[in-house]
């Protein structure tokens, strides 16, 4: 594999921070949803803001019937309705002019070689030199066909021979449970190695999440403080407005621990809680966030109930319109016992973090689309200002919002105007829109430039999707043997089941108000 | 999911107050009073303040210039803006100031504001503006200088030597210097003297060739097309009146990081420079043609190579407003285009502020340009 970063010495000091090599995205899954909303606006606008190599061009490739000029129509209208950028028509002509669409069925080799036929033709067109990143937009059963395939067409360069690259991006879920998980990775191992494996989640490619590094280790007056000395619990939320709409058919077999805390959950977990890494090579950042997933608690079994609530949605209220419970949605099963909601006590059995509850809560359905971390501090000692028993001073909280605004915030308490000392708890709010006047890239945008510049340290790395899958199956293993019929219930439109509040109300804490 | 497109913001730019210069802090605080007493509870006024932003003119029109661009600045870096302009006038008028604030409306009805503060001195007195502008600095912020006069900041001698004491970045753009080698000598002495200590020091000009760069560097990477880097032979350039600052640039980087050694250069005629180069044994000439009209800006770079196998050239153009990329028809390796977005001076100064590591190729840069300069005898 080849880096032409090296190779090219017009490139040093060129960018700033990366530089995609010239290649073709070819993308598995292109009439898809993922596709439409995500992968083509993101290159669309990576080409507007002048980031895209000038020697690239994406070739789509699905079942549907299509040609390039239906494929681009397709594009077209998924970049109006979705794009971060608006269609600017002095730029559409040669983004347009890059799109290219093979159809065909993922287990016919005949469709394999057309695809090598086009892209050939492509490379040659646009000056690519045979740099490939194989996009596979497509369920997890599909991976091992398609990668087999796009091997015996001979699309794949063969691992550490010297030449142009071939990447891949796989999309989560990576499996539904340890053993499918361990079966793609094989399938992957076997054309491509880990270098050239980029499995997304992309919640790492969002501009908080990525701050949670430099604020923690760009910071000297937050790392002296983190860790079980002076934090007392932390939270982190995603919730999400939504049923499960047009997703019912694949959500009903995973569910919100498959969907949501194997991934996104356990990624923020271990990037909050990580030692300080020793540099910010990719294998370094991946290899202090697996410590954290290893040193996770396996989840007691026995006793479950008291670590691990999961709900389900009932009837409800959704954007001020009565919704339906989740067994009454379409393409679910009425009898289904699939958790929409699940809250989680989790420890990390390390020095620093022995004994600091981390509480993890998802779900569908709940009031309002938020997803954050709070790092909430001790109370300072009950003299001085915090001598009235009855009127505790609010702990020191520090939040860092994901979605939808991103930014933090940190409480802090203050006097209140007046001779009286009167204390009052006061929010300090960075908000990157505000702040920064430009809007933030699209997590798709900065990730597909990873892809491109050959940086792997946002993508999951095969040790910790296993490991995630081996914590998560102890607790799926636990609610199969439980041989439970319901889950408890909580109102579309509410904060979860009172069951996840006395999971936090057991150890004196309480929800936040998001 | 709905469409998340950006809509551009609502700039509130609230009408400058005189002022006594003693009284600037005063009448600040008396704006952010009046804010807030008319803000309601679904209008948060936020003060926001990044760094400091010292902006210098040597005229009222660059002044009036540069005053309708500092909204796009408050808009993507919130700074405390001071406007410093050394103006004619009769000698005895005292330094006149004003204050106002730029405020950005978000969605949800906060406002973000920034200060602008705007200074002005005549001939007699205009020595106190950096005591002026000294005070005004808002600590523990970084404090960039922009030099927005058409001149290299070093011939302002005295006035920019105090005004750079203060700052932790200097910002100037080379298009339009009336004498750009005399420019560069003056500058280049002054980044490697001992006036200029650990600031950052950024052209504007530097940042304009970025696109070109980039499709220089893409187009004839080594894994594109083999070996053209290393044998490059000829480079001819044609640009638009004011752009030579520019291009001369450009040169300088390809020389600096192609490792070419110069030879000689030679003031063609009005209009024409070349300069001669060699690479090993290899000889490689750059002539540079200004155009009598059009935009201060790089048309079209013509770059032959002579590889091992047959030769090749390529040929660089600015297609329109929006695009720039490499013409098939007169080219041997294939077309490619790609999006330029056009960028005021506010806006690169503003991307710019968040910026602050030195840049080293622009140093070195600036060091090849400085023998290309002296090679001319000027």
């Amino acid at each position: 594999m080849t880096d032409s970063r090296q190779q090219n010495p017009l490139t040093a000091g060129l960018s700033e921070t990366l530089l995609p090599q010239p290649c073709t995205l070819i993308i598995f899954g292109a009439s898809g949803d993922l596709t439409r909303r995500k992968l083509l606006p993101a290159v669309y606008n990576q080409m507007l803001d002048g980031i895209l190599p000038a020697n690239f061009a994406v070739l789509g490739s699905s079942r549907s019937v299509m040609d390039d000029q239906a494929f681009r129509e397709f594009a077209h209208e998924g970049i109006e309705r979705y794009s971060r950028q608006a269609i600017d028509n002095h730029h559409w002509p040669d983004y347009e002019h890059r799109l290219f669409y093979e159809p065909g069925s993922l287990d016919d080799p005949q469709c394999y070689e057309r695809i090598k036929q086009r892209l050939s033709e492509i490379e040659h067109e646009f000056g690519i030199p045979g740099n490939r990143i194989f996009y596979l937009a497509i369920p997890p059963s599909l991976i091992e066909v398609t990668v087999e395939q796009l091997r015996t067409a001979g699309l794949i360069m063969p691992i550490n021979e010297p030449g142009p690259f071939s990447r891949v991006i796989v999309e989560k879920p990576i499996g539904h449970d340890l053993v499918s998980a361990k079966k793609i990775n094989e399938t992957l191992a076997r054309s491509f190695n880990e270098e050239q494996t980029f499995r997304i989640d992309h919640y790492l490619g969002k501009e908080t999440v990525q701050n949670i590094l430099v604020m923690r280790f760009g910071n000297a007056i937050f790392e002296p403080l983190w860790n079980k000395k002076y934090i007392d619990h932390v939270q982190i939320t995603v919730a999400e407005e939504e049923g499960v709409g047009t997703r019912a058919g694949y959500y009903d077999r995973a569910g919100a621990l498959r969907d949501m805390i194997q991934n996104h959950l356990l990624q923020l977990l271990s990037l909050i809680a990580m030692e300080p890494p020793w540099s910010m090579d990719a294998d370094v950042i991946r290899d202090h966030r697996m410590d954290v997933l290893n040193c996770l608690r396996p989840v007691a079994t026995d006793n479950i109930d008291q670590h691990v609530i999961r709900a389900q949605y009932g009837p409800g209220t959704s954007h001020g319109a009565g919704v339906p419970g989740y067994r009454r949605e379409q393409d679910v099963d009425p009898e289904s016992i699939t958790e929409t909601y699940v809250a989680i006590r989790a420890f990390i059995d390390n020095w620093r973090w022995s004994g600091v509850p981390f509480y993890i809560r998802t779900g569908k359905r709940l009031p309002k689309r938020s997803s954050e971390i709070a790092i909430h501090f001790k109370a300072v000692p009950p003299i001085l200002f915090n001598a009235d028993t009855n009127n505790p001073l609010e702990p020191n909280v520090l939040a860092l919002s994901i979605q939808p605004d991103e930014g933090l915030s940190l409480r802090i308490a203050t006097k209140l105007p007046g001779p009286k000392v009167r204390i009052y708890p006061v929010k300090m709010d960075f908000r990157y829109g505000s702040t920064f006047g430009n809007p933030s890239p699209e997590a798709y945008e900065r990730l597909l430039l990873d892809v491109m510049a050959g940086d792997a340290t946002l993508f999951m790395r095969r040790d910790a999707v296993e490991a995630s899958w081996a914590w998560i199956e102890n607790i799926l293993n636990a609610w199969k043997s439980s041989g439970a019929r319901w889950l408890p219930e909580y109102p579309a439109g509410s904060w979860g089941p009172l069951e996840a509040d006395r999971l936090v109300e057991s150890s004196n804490h309480s929800w936040r108000k998001l | 999911m709905s469409t998340s497109q950006s809509k551009a913001p609502h700039i509130i730019a609230h009408p400058p107050r005189p002022v006594d210069v003693a009284a600037i802090e005063r009448e600040l605080i008396q704006v952010w009073d009046e804010f807030r007493d008319g803000a309601n509870d679904k209008q948060a006024i936020m003060r926001a303040c990044m760094s400091n932003l010292m902006i210098f003119c040597s005229t009222e029109q660059q002044a009036t210039e540069v005053a309708a661009e500092i909204p796009t600045i408050a808009q993507l870096h919130p700074a405390r803006v001071i406007l410093l302009v050394k103006k004619d006038a009769h000698k005895d008028a005292p330094i006149e100031a004003s204050v106002s604030a730029f405020c950005r409306q978000l969605g949800s009805g906060r406002q973000v504001c920034s200060e602008h503060i705007r200074i002005e001195a005549n001939d007699s007195n205009w020595r106190h503006l950096s005591p002026v502008a000294r005070s005004l600095l808002i600590g523990d912020l970084p404090t960039t200088l922009w030099w927005f006069e058409h001149q290299p900041p070093v011939i302002q001698g005295k006035l920019f030597n105090e005004l750079i004491k203060m700052a932790d970045q200097l910002v100037y753009d080379s298009i339009g210097w009336p004498n750009p080698a005399e420019g560069i000598l003056a500058m280049t002495r002054w980044v490697s003297g001992d006036g200029h200590t650990n600031q950052v020091v950024y052209n504007l000009a530097w940042r304009r060739m970025r696109p070109w760069r980039r499709l220089i560097a893409e187009a004839l990477a080594p894994e594109v097309v083999p070996n053209a880097l290393d044998s490059i032979n000829d480079i001819t350039i044609e640009h638009g009146p004011h752009a030579l600052p520019m291009i001369w640039l450009l040169i300088g980087w390809m020389a600096t990081r192609l490792g070419w050694q110069l030879i000689k250069g030679k003031l063609v005629s009005g209009s024409e420079i070349s300069w001669h180069f060699k690479s090993g044994s290899r000889a490689l000439q750059v002539c540079l043609h200004r155009m009598d009209s059009g935009e201060p800006e790089m048309q079209r770079l013509m770059i032959r190579w002579q590889g091992d196998g047959a030769p090749g050239h390529a040929n660089f153009a600015k297609l329109d407003a929006h695009r720039m990329g490499i013409v098939a028809e007169s080219s041997t390796i294939p077309p490619s285009v790609i999006s330029i977005s056009h960028e005021s001076s506010a806006t690169m100064v503003a991307r710019q502020l968040a910026h602050r590591e030195r840049d080293p190729l622009f140093t070195n840069t600036l060091e090849v340009s400085r023998s290309m300069a002296e090679v001319l005898h000027l």
